[in-house]
């Protein structure tokens, strides 16, 4: 042995007294357990939302849950996939956060409403800026983020409801590092972001155009930059921008491997028992062919979110006619 | 059944997550001292590895070694967590004092072994990770390699930079 690693062993040795007490440790650990099923459970909506996300499963299980039941699963007739496009228009208010799900830190750092249109005839998700600015039904001025936090989910579900008229068939959280392994699970994704993200406060920055975002910038491309012009928004925008981008990855070349592999990453988050049903059932459904998400965003910048455009927006939600909307405000487009 | 000290391999291990905690916390918070080299951080970094065991305890307990399983994951939350902003914010304490004081005979040996514990924290965290699993945890190379998800020659490779950057720096500070 050379003396470099004598002296290694001895460093060793002599640091294990810095060690402190377990039994602290593990009373902060049983407590926390406590929490993390709580939030397993949470997670649980979290994998439908994804799923719901990368197209594959939409038809199926938000047409259940709108009658408040669990996911069924339908046996495909012989040699031929069964999918019940969901009858009524379903919207789910999705948010995106880099703190852990269900704990108290937790903010709303990415916020989009995805409308699924009834028939499951095309997807919308439509960005709703976390700083951006609305006026509420008292006249005060609020913004998104202030709104939505506070007595989660309702508060999220009565926020949607003031501001859009539509009150969504569910709230669904996502801590970004979800979002992370959804991108590692299909091999990263191209996105085109509208403008540059600068580097700042250690964060790594992005060129304008399209380039090929992988898992590892995930978080860079999603979390806060303080004190650029247009952070919020933009963070926003490109937060739509991603989740696009990997609905089209994983319909792309082999679309079963791209969302078997989605799938894989989620069923990771789902109780053990239940993984080979969601395997089973993404499946069947990825042999139906995959829809293809649309992003509206704002890209104003703000204050005021779709200001000028708020009105006939949130009046397409609700009418189920956002592509109507959407080729008549081709600039709000993200595709 | 309690697990031993040393990990079962290749054996089905039927003990609960309770079982494991009782038995296993200790060395499993000394390993994460020498991993991150503070005691803090090394709490929060088994607290976190213990959570996801927790969540996935049969695949822990199927997978025959609960404590190579449990070993991994920390390691691997370590690598991850060295990336963050966390990590960085620690590390600032963790930094080496540029003024070396002048010393002699056991003061002099002592200040050493503390330069080297410093000079730890300027390693990669695979490197680092390699080094206290072959001389704290005094595993072999495959062993390693599985905790790292790696070849072995990977191992191999992290060990020997990771001695010769430290070997480096000592004989410049002498």
């Amino acid at each position: 042995m050379t003396r470099i690693e004598e002296e290694l062993r001895a460093t060793f040795a002599r640091h294990e007294a810095i060690t402190p007490p377990t039994a602290p440790l593990r009373a902060r650990i049983d407590q926390a357990g406590v929490r993390a099923i709580r939030r397993r459970t949470q997670r649980r909506i979290v994998g439908v939302a994804l799923a719901v996300l990368v197209g594959a499963v939409t038809p199926v299980v938000l047409a259940d849950r709108r009658h408040g039941g669990q996911p069924v699963i339908t046996a495909p007739p012989a040699g031929k996939p069964a999918v019940t496009p969901p009858a009524d228009p379903v919207d789910l208010l999705l948010i995106g956060s880099v703190e852990p799900v269900g704990e108290p830190e937790q903010r709303a750092d990415t916020i989009a409403l995805l409308h699924i249109a009834a028939g499951g005839q095309s997807g919308w998700l439509v960005s709703l800026p976390s700083q951006g600015r609305y006026t509420s039904a008292g006249g005060a001025q609020r913004t998104v983020a202030d709104s939505i936090l506070g007595d989660m989910p309702k508060s999220a579900g009565r926020f949607m409801t003031e501001l859009t008229g539509v009150t969504p068939d569910d709230v669904v959280s996502a801590e970004f590092s979800t979002i992370r392994r959804a991108t590692a699970a299909v091999g990263g994704a191209e996105v085109c972001l509208d403008r540059a993200v600068p580097a700042v406060t250690g964060l790594k920055g992005f060129a304008a155009g399209c380039q090929q975002i992988e898992a590892g910038d995930v978080e860079a491309l999603l979390s806060p930059r303080s004190g650029v012009a247009d952070a919020t928004y933009g963070r926003d925008r490109n937060a739509v921008a991603l989740m696009r981008a990997l609905t089209v990855e994983a319909a792309r070349g082999e679309p079963r491997l791209g969302v078997q592999a989605m799938a894989d990453v989620l069923a990771g988050t789902q109780e053990e028992a239940e993984v080979s049903e969601w395997k089973e059932l993404v499946e069947k459904i990825t042999a139906t062919g995959i829809p293809v998400l649309s992003g509206i965003a704002d890209p104003s910048g703000g204050p005021e979110i779709y200001s000028g455009v708020a009105e006939s927006l949130y009046q397409a939600i609700q009418d189920d006619r956002l592509a109507e909307w959407a080729a008549g405000h081709p600039e709000y487009v993200i595709d | 059944m309690i697990p031993g000290t040393d990990p079962v391999v290749g054996e089905e291990v039927a003990v609960t997550y309770e079982e494991f905690a009782d038995s296993r916390l200790p060395a499993l918070l000394r390993y994460a001292v020498m991993l991150t080299g503070d005691p803090n951080t090394a709490q929060d970094l088994v607290q976190e590895t213990m959570l996801r065991a927790q969540l996935h305890w049969g695949r822990v307990v199927r997978s025959g070694t609960p404590d190579g399983y449990v070993r991994k994951i920390l390691t691997n939350l370590f690598i991850d967590m060295r990336r963050g902003s966390w990590w960085r914010r620690v590390r600032l304490f963790a930094d080496p004092d540029p003024g070396v004081p002048a010393v002699t005979d056991h003061a002099h040996e002592s200040a050493e072994r503390d330069r080297i514990w410093h000079l730890l924290a300027g390693l990669s965290p695979r490197q680092r990770a390699a080094l206290v699993l072959r001389y704290y945890e005094d595993l072999p190379d495959q062993e390693i390699a599985d905790a790292l998800g790696c070849a072995v020659g990977t191992v191999r490779s992290a060990i020997s930079r990771g001695l010769e950057a430290l070997r480096t720096e000592v004989v410049e500070t002498r």
